[in-house]
């Protein structure tokens, strides 16, 4: 079913599933809309998994091509956005596996200079502020240094919000090994945690 | 029941945390808790552990986009030849396709058939113009020889009509002389075998 675009105000108020239909019929701005909605999590995402921000966003922009293409696949008794992970997942395993001997090298270059994903400032007090950011970058290097297959999960997990349940449809592994792995990821960056000195986990 | 080591694993602490766990082991898990310290104090450990990778790892994180991303990518896409869209558009696509490509392969068809001709044509002119050319040297080589010979029996031979007529009669004996030295020749030979 797909209501009129006219009521939608600029497809503010339309639903994903809304704007897919529409975009497949090829009105124009309602792709433009959902690739406003997901752009920002699936480059961090992509991020996450690839470790380089000019490569994430060349897959971003791939992987939302790709979307594009595919939008008559889609079959609307799926939340989109499970649809879109699975697609970014798909195509950030083909970069990493292209890309296998640079693998290292992007481990190696994990203290060095790289760039620093910002960090929402609440109402924190200068020092507090900078304590926060040490925090998060200690954890984002922890998360980096862990084994590709590790770090997805917990990006879908911890930073994406996905559930186990749709992180079983994206990853297409069984339930049983995402919840195994996702319990070794906490495991070892627990242990990286201590080994660094991080205090207060 | 299960035994107290059995709930007594991180793996279960983590599991309850996440809400993996049904209602009965959900339960289950919580009247263990209050009676187990140890699972208490790990359960507290391991709640804090994930609400700071929630908070640092959360989506309020973003890479910073460049301006006008969204549009950029969705024009893009939109020119992309791979985003045909509907079924149908594809399979009209795909028959507009063929049709061409049938007709391509018969016009492909009716060229080749008529450059075939024309190749075995084109090689049949050839074999006749280098005949022709073998025969024109052949020609003008015998015309040639003639020509030659003829001014030479001129220039040799004096214009008065006796001295060719024994020139005639000199070449008759020279030709005649020539057979017998060959005959007498063999014929020595021949004794020579016998002896």
């Amino acid at each position: 079913m797909t209501a009129s675009p006219a009521l939608w105000k600029e497809f503010g108020g339309a639903t994903d599933r809304e704007l897919v239909a529409t975009a497949a019929t090829g009105v124009e701005g309602s792709f433009e809309e959902l690739v406003r909605r997901y752009q920002r999590p699936i480059s961090s995402y992509v991020y996450r998994m690839v470790g380089d921000y000019e490569a994430a966003l060349d897959l971003t922009q791939e992987i939302f091509i790709k979307v594009y293409g595919s939008l008559s696949r889609y079959r609307s008794e799926f939340k989109f956005s499970t649809w879109l992970y699975k697609i970014a997942h798909n195509s950030a395993v083909d970069h990493l596996r292209r890309n296998a001997g640079r693998e290292r090298s992007l481990m190696a270059g994990l203290e060095g200079d790289q760039y620093e994903l910002p960090i929402e400032s609440g109402s924190l007090s200068p020092e507090q502020e900078s304590e926060r950011r040490e925090r998060r970058l200690e954890i984002e290097m922890v998360v980096r240094s862990l084994p590709a297959a590790y770090r997805e999960l917990i990006a879908l997990r911890h930073s994406q919000d996905l559930t186990y349940e749709e992180i079983v449809e994206v990853t297409g592994l069984p339930l049983g090994t995402v919840k195994n792995r996702l319990f070794r990821a906490r495991e070892m960056m627990r242990q990286q945690f201590v080994e660094r000195g991080i205090t207060g986990i | 029941m299960a035994t107290p080591e059995h709930i007594c694993q991180s793996d279960k602490i983590a599991a309850y945390l996440d809400g993996q766990l049904d209602e009965s082991d959900n339960a289950q898990f919580e009247a263990h808790l209050a009676s187990c310290h140890p699972c208490r104090s790990e359960l507290t450990v391991q709640r804090q552990f994930m609400c700071e990778l929630d908070f640092a790892l959360s989506s309020s994180v973003d890479l910073p986009m460049p301006k006008d991303f969204a549009r950029v990518v969705s024009v893009r896409a939109e020119s992309d030849m791979s985003g045909v869209r509907e079924g149908g558009e594809r399979r009209r696509a795909l028959l507009v396709c063929l049709a061409l490509g049938t007709a391509s392969f018969a016009l492909l068809g009716a060229t080749a058939g008529k450059s075939l001709m024309l190749g075995v044509r084109g090689i049949a002119n050839k074999v006749v113009v280098i005949l022709g050319l073998l025969w024109t040297a052949l020609h003008d080589a015998v015309t040639g020889l003639t020509i030659i010979s003829r001014v030479l029996g001129r220039v040799l031979l004096p214009k008065s009509p006796f001295a060719s007529l024994a020139a005639l009669v000199l070449l008759g004996l020279a030709v005649a002389s020539l057979s017998h030295l060959i005959v007498s020749y063999h014929r020595r030979n021949q004794t020579r075998l016998f002896e």
